[in-house]
């Protein structure tokens, strides 16, 4: 029972955390708004205080540029942490994340691929068609990577877990040699641009953004919760949740499927953002224990507070630049990464 | 009650049993007995529903098996496979609390947590409930399986539960322990085989015995009639001495032990060896 008092609590810490944070993007930025003049355009928003008046300018940067940008952060974070945990669960193995079925892979090979061939079928990207057919491109780019994956790890029509392991390092390689191919062939300006996209950017979020992603985050971060028990009972090994009741095959398969939309969508969007779907769901379990029924919503908690402190930080490192948000996440994820890997030494001796 | 009606099982163009028919009522604990490789766990496997026949029928409950739903099964059946390997650290509780999952959808109930006590409690390891199931050795890693097992189909009466090896890993107080426990359980009207290693364990808490070798049923019967030094060696390739026990009168047997003698062992050696470790070289 203290148990699940912690997991509460936890819970609760990391949501307030959350709402400070992105109280917080939203006022800090190359304008500085006082934050009770954020609280109020807020809560305006949503039809209270309309005594209390504010500057006209602030809520129109919250409104057009800062709170469409928050969401995005906290709807894509949600999807990476979620989606970790949950594929960390299906690969019984804490070092799987989403890329490992090619969802990222597959996003940039297309994204590379449209952005070197962009000059031949029209201007650029900053216009709207261009950046919207990039975000398809990519995302059916993930979509083909992770089915082919899937289709090769199947074994007697299932898929098989090792072997998707296997499927998913060579698809990753294959995608990441074109990638490197269509790099070498593209010109300055196209490889920024490639470069800059796989390093991921919350930078062109804008309400469509929160449109698209939002149907693809919640139908992922509403369902995956519903699969805590099967997934919990996979770390026994698959025949052991198929003796327990459950169907290991149909779990894989809404697994997949869902962690697709949601990272595929997300990358899409954003671009590639790495190291969240494998630090946040070890950093939970860390916290509170291994139990999924606690580990998958609060791995989509602390992914999106995770991503709008990253985009915070990428936002006022060096304004009026930005850093790519994927740098920002590696380079506060890799010395948390190391030290679960030297914590994690002292238990094997 | 269970019965296996003429079954069989190919795979890969490799028959792993032929054949097999018995039939085991509640309350029985049915030791299978037999070498590496006899099909015991295979059988076991398809008693379990984890494996289809390849011809042939297995009917718990007289239904046939594949007309259950995973979940059904599920809860009137629990299976304890041969190997664990925790891949998350779960702790003890988490792990015993699994064996409930067919049983509640949301959240545990009050039963599914008394029953998880209690097993906990039987088993040994009530006092490390709250431990990583990974910081464990071997046996009591073991033991929290067996919980979780128990725990499956502890308030199912006529459960059925089926055991590969369950105390391989385990110090000989917990083999004798585990054993007295599925006996206690066939004794309430459980239904329970288990692959057994040590014969002798076998022999002092099976009702009732089966001997596979290659596939097929070879021996049925209380552990007195199966276990003629005829028997043993049919099955076993090895001689042993077969006895009552005098303070348990339970069948005991004692094995004679082999010998593999120099000629024998120099035909295994291809590897140049230096003279005096070529066995019979420098024994006097």
């Amino acid at each position: 029972m203290a148990a699940v008092a912690k997991t509460y609590l936890i819970n609760v810490v990391i949501l307030v955390l959350l709402v400070l944070a992105v109280m917080l993007s939203l006022s800090w930025g190359a304008m500085p708004i006082p934050i009770g003049d954020v609280a109020v355009s807020l809560l305006q928003g949503v039809g209270l205080c309309d005594d209390i008046s504010v500057d006209e300018l602030y809520s129109g940067v919250i409104a057009l540029v800062r709170l469409p940008r928050a969401i995005t952060g906290v709807l894509v974070g949600a999807s990476l942490g979620i989606s970790g945990a949950a594929i960390q669960a299906i690969f019984r193995n804490p070092l799987a994340e989403p890329g490992i079925i090619g969802i990222s892979a597959g996003a940039s090979f297309m994204a590379a691929l449209l952005i070197a061939f962009e000059s031949a079928l029209f201007m650029a990207f900053t216009d709207l068609f261009g950046h919207y057919l990039l975000a398809l491109g990519a995302f059916s780019g993930a979509g083909v990577a992770t089915w082919l994956v899937y289709r090769i790890s199947l074994v007697d029509g299932r898929p098989h877990i090792s072997t998707m392991l296997l499927a998913g390092i060579a698809i990753n390689a294959l995608a990441g040699a074109l990638t490197g191919l269509i790099s070498y062939l593209a010109d300055e300006q196209q490889l920024r641009t490639i470069t800059f996209w796989m390093l991921g950017s919350l930078g062109s979020a804008s309400w469509e953004t929160v449109t698209v992603l939002l149907p693809f985050v919640v139908l992922t971060v509403a369902s995956l919760p519903f699969l805590a028990k099967p997934l919990n009972a996979f770390a026994l090994g698959e025949q052991e949740a198929h003796l327990l009741g459950f169907k290991p095959t149909q779990v894989k398969r809404l697994v997949i499927l869902l962690a697709t939309l949601a990272v595929g969508a997300s990358v899409a969007m954003t671009g590639v953002i790495g190291f969240v779907g494998l630090l946040v769901p070890h950093g939970i379990r860390m916290l509170g224990g291994a139990d999924n029924r606690y580990v998958l919503p609060a791995s989509a908690m602390l992914g999106a507070l995770t991503l709008t402190v990253a985009d915070l930080l990428s936002r006022v490192v060096a304004p009026p630049a930005e850093l790519p948000i994927g740098v920002v996440t590696a380079l506060l994820g890799t010395p948390l990464f190391l030290y679960i890997l030297i914590r994690d030494k002292k238990k094997i001796v | 009650m269970i019965s296996v009606e003429n079954l069989t099982y190919t795979i890969k163009g490799q028959t792993l049993l032929r054949a097999v028919n018995f039939s085991i009522g509640d309350g029985e604990l049915v030791a299978l007995l037999g070498a590496n490789g006899a099909g015991k766990s295979t059988l076991l496997k398809l008693m379990g529903g984890e494996k289809k026949p390849s011809s042939g029928c297995i009917r718990l409950a007289k239904k046939p098996l594949d007309r259950y739903l995973p979940l059904e099964l599920a809860r009137r059946r629990a299976t304890m496979g041969q190997q664990h390997h925790v891949s998350v650290d779960f702790t003890v509780a988490e792990v015993v609390m699994m064996g409930r999952y067919p049983h509640y959808a949301a959240g545990p109930k009050t039963t599914d947590h008394r029953v998880v006590d209690e097993t906990m409690a039987i088993c040994g390891i009530a006092a490390f409930s709250d431990r990583s199931i990974l910081s464990l050795s071997g046996g009591e890693q073991q033991r929290v399986h067996l919980a979780r097992v128990l725990a499956q189909v502890w308030d199912q009466p006529g459960g059925v539960l089926l055991m590969d090896e369950p105390v391989s890993a385990m110090d000989v107080q917990y083999q004798h322990q585990t054993l007295a426990i599925l006996r206690a359980l066939a004794d309430r009207g459980y239904v329970v085989v288990t692959v057994l290693h040590d014969i002798n364990l076998a022999a002092h808490y099976a009702h009732r015995l089966i001997l596979l070798k290659n596939g097929r049923k070879l021996h049925d019967g209380t552990p007195s009639e199966v276990l003629t030094e005829r028997n043993i060696y049919s099955v076993f390739s090895m001689d042993a001495h077969v006895m009552v026990n005098p303070r348990s009168l339970k069948t005991n047997i004692l094995p004679l032990g082999q010998r593999l003698e120099a000629h024998e062992f120099n035909s295994f050696l291809k590897t140049t060896l230096p003279n005096h470790w070529v066995a019979g070289q420098n024994i006097s």
